[in-house]
């Protein structure tokens, strides 16, 4: 037990450490100001969006439908789900082997206090997560609804407490499944990607087909709650705190957690066959050197599990909403926007455009790729490579990818789209992705985290992580908001996506010009820090 | 080939690494730089090959300064770190294939010299695999494989025997001697005294910071081993 203790606090003293360790720089205070608003921000949406819900059934309630309230809880608890399959997603794409097995296992530790506090720590992380976005919905729920007791929050805080146990479950299987196949093949990390991107994929699938079931139920208040087994257990014991049925959800999720630890135990000191069978050809090929740095960018980018989940939602969101848009076709968006309780009258182009680029914007790979260099970083700071080959390098890589998935993408966005406007979705969504990647470069400039011993450190805590990926989207999303807010009424969509255009444009020659004027400064810097 | 002139590295803390370094590798010259752990001789090397930034002196690589064309030194020298850690995401080839992209060295050239060095650390083979299965020893040797493949005028190198079999060790030290007779300069960080001793004409010594001694390697250690010299000087300062 002291030994999983102190193994615990070693590893959230690293983690805090981790994030403190420039606090000498007045830029850390910045960007750690920056994380703890947009932290709120995700915080404050999601207690909004819970507080709008509430309220639309709680005025249904008083209109006299019976039980209307309980359709609240029943929102939160499928966001829980769906929150749930999110986070097993993200835990099972990190790496089963840690850089410090080795040492802990050649310690005085037994393999499972070291599975233990391994898995603590990640159950931690995860509880704060869940936390976050589900308590502020059961708090809310309690102070809207009339006679609703704060018995409510406390076993929503019991169901919050269960839930990392099972995302932390069944990622070890998933992680060993997808292990298990990849190492069979030749090219392991490609693999283990093409996998994730599948999950992923799923992910959106049972996303929106849960979104969409919720919106086309139909009957009493009663009959749709024991439509779904799941969502009715969970609903009788957080509202009337109904015990058998949850307990056993309860006893199955602890099941999974212990078979989980069990398995992990038992990986534990297992030589890893990580790319054991990747050959290739021994050939002799000519590249530019700025080719060659692109094609390195591409290889690592897929070759990095744990980036690529984290970035590479925003592609297939952009395709699959282009599909799902070719599907509904035009009249199916236009009737499915009118139930959108806007007071502004905009084109559905203009939505259609603004949904598209923000979402491809997303698919930023840049805002690690310095410090993703990593130990390997001495490679070009040794060779002859100028600064604006390195950045611009990287920026290239990330469009190639946002460009093939434009492209795969163009072919149906001309099926729902209005023709004369093809310009814009062709142009816009692709130069914002400019616009991203090379903000992404100027952010992870800015914020290096050069010493790291998994990727997942970088991807997933580091301020540039956070910072290119929300930092981007309010730059993009600015002239959106001006327009549907200011100008909509007297501005012709042609005009804007013009305006637009060369305000990205705009955006870009500047940043351009800073790397090329402060790029080699900062790049520099990164490593004599 | 090389000149380090009052040369001085001062850490963001403020302490200072190197203090004050003067020295001169002329062509042809195998130069061993000596010194105990945080010496300053990583810190002297990492500054030559252009990974850290330093204010105070200059260092001059075959007649252009690294602080004011950084890029055209780069070209005239490599690179081998004492811990070489490589892109895991490629394998060999792929390595020495951007290696040579960036250096333009031809299809023909590099084909030649791939194949030569890859057989003389039998690592030819290796090439097709991922470098994320390859041993300390091998990322060791497609590191030097990699220095000596665009055929540099100045070779740096940071304990380059470290993690290496005794054949391989051998063959470096070959290559070495050989590198140098045909007009190159090599200057190399060790720990192992016997080697420097018997490969290098030149030497330097630091002790914290600061040059101890310098020179011809015969003048300095005489009849004595370097072993015995090194310790008697790293005392007496």
């Amino acid at each position: 037990m002291y030994n999983i203790f102190k193994l615990t606090q070693v590893y959230f003293k690293n983690f805090i450490g981790s994030l403190i360790k420039n606090n000498k720089n007045p830029k850390f205070y910045i960007g750690i100001l920056i994380c703890v608003f947009l932290s709120l921000f995700i915080t404050l949406t999601f207690t909004f969006n819970s507080i709008s819900s509430t309220m639309i059934f709680v005025e249904y309630a008083n209109k006299g439908v019976v039980n209307a309230e309980h359709m609240a809880m029943y929102v939160n608890c499928t966001m829980a789900i769906l929150m749930l399959l999110f986070v097993t997603i993200m835990r099972s794409v990190m790496p089963s082997k840690s850089s410090d097995n080795d040492s802990l296992l050649s310690m005085p530790i037994t393999k499972m206090e070291i599975t233990i506090a391994k898995s603590l720590y990640n159950y931690v992380i995860d509880f704060v997560l869940f936390v976050s976005i589900l308590l502020p919905s059961f708090i809310v729920y309690v102070v809207m609804v009339k006679n609703a007791s704060w018995l409510i929050v406390v076993r929503g805080m019991i169901l919050v407490l269960m839930l990392p146990l099972l995302s932390n479950g069944l990622a070890t299987f998933i992680g060993i499944l997808t292990q298990k196949i990849a190492t069979k093949m030749k090219n392991y990390s490609i693999v283990q990607t093409i996998i994730i991107i599948i999950l992923t994929g799923g992910y959106l699938v049972a996303n929106f087909s849960i979104q969409g079931y919720l919106t086309n139920l139909v009957g009493t208040v009663d009959e749709i709650k024991n439509k779904i087994w799941l969502l009715k257990v969970l609903l009788e014991f957080i509202l009337e705190g109904k015990i058998i049925g949850y307990s056993l959800i309860g006893l199955l999720i602890i099941s999974v957690y212990v078979l989980g630890l069990i398995v992990t135990k038992k990986q534990l000191g297992k030589l890893d066959i990580k790319d054991a069978h990747k050959k290739s050809k021994i050939y002799y090929k000519l590249n530019s050197p700025f080719k060659s740095m692109v094609k390195k960018e591409i290889k690592q980018y897929f070759n990095t599990p744990t980036l690529v989940i984290n970035t590479i939602l925003g592609g297939v969101i952009y395709f699959g909403m282009c599909v799902g848009f070719c599907i509904l076709g035009p009249n199916k968006i236009m009737s499915f926007m009118q139930t959108v309780p806007l007071e502004i009258e905009i084109s559905i182009d203009a939505v259609l455009i603004m949904i598209l680029t923000l979402i491809i914007s997303l698919f930023n790979i840049t805002g690690t790729s310095i410090s993703l260099e990593g130990k390997t970083f001495w490679i070009i700071k040794t060779t002859p490579l100028s600064h604006l080959t390195i950045c611009f390098s990287k920026v290239a890589a990330n469009l190639v990818l946002t460009g093939i998935t434009c492209l795969i993408s163009y072919p149906f966005v001309l099926s729902f789209i209005d023709l004369q406007y093809f310009w814009g979705f062709l142009l816009i969504p692709f130069v914002s992705t400019i616009v991203s990647s090379t903000m992404g470069i100027i952010i992870n400039l800015n914020f290096p985290k050069m010493e790291w011993d998994k990727e997942e450190v970088v991807v997933k805590t580091s301020l540039s992580a956070l910072l290119s990926f929300f930092l981007p989207i309010l730059f993009i999303a600015l002239p959106y908001l001006i327009y549907i807010v200011e100008i909509s009424k007297y501005c012709n969509l042609h005009v804007f996506m013009l305006v637009n255009l060369m305000y990205l444009i705009v955006l870009i020659m500047i940043m351009v010009l800073w790397i090329n004027t402060k790029g080699k400064k900062m790049l520099d810097k990164v490593m004599n820090s | 080939m090389l000149e380090i002139k009052n040369y001085s590295f001062i850490y963001p803390n403020g302490k200072k690494a190197v203090n004050n370094l003067s020295l001169e590798i002329k062509s042809g010259d195998l130069f061993a730089f000596i010194g105990h752990n945080g010496a300053g001789k990583t810190t002297t090397i990492k500054s030559i090959v252009g990974i850290l930034d330093f204010t105070d002196g200059d260092i001059v690589v075959d007649g252009v300064s690294v602080k004011e064309n950084t890029i055209k030194c780069k070209k005239e020298m490599a690179y081998v770190p004492d811990n070489p850690d490589l892109y895991n995401s490629l394998t060999g080839i792929q390595y020495l294939n951007f290696i040579g992209d960036i250096y333009r060295i031809s299809v023909n050239d590099r084909k030649e010299k791939i194949e030569y060095y890859a057989h003389q650390f039998e690592l030819y083979d290796d090439l097709k695999s991922s470098i994320s299965s390859y041993s300390h020893g091998m990322k060791q040797k497609l590191a030097l494989i990699a220095a000596f493949m665009h055929s540099p005028k100045l070779l740096v190198m940071d304990e380059p025997f470290v993690g290496l079999d005794p054949k391989a060790t051998y063959i470096v030290k070959q290559m070495m001697k050989e590198f140098c007779e045909n007009g190159g300069a090599i200057f190399f960080s060790t720990h192992i005294l016997e080697v420097a001793q018997k490969l290098c004409n030149k030497i330097a010594i630091i002790k914290e910071g600061k040059l101890i001694v310098q020179g011809d390697m015969e003048e300095i250690t005489k009849d004595n081993s370097l072993e015995d010299v090194f310790m008697e000087l790293i005392e007496d300062v």
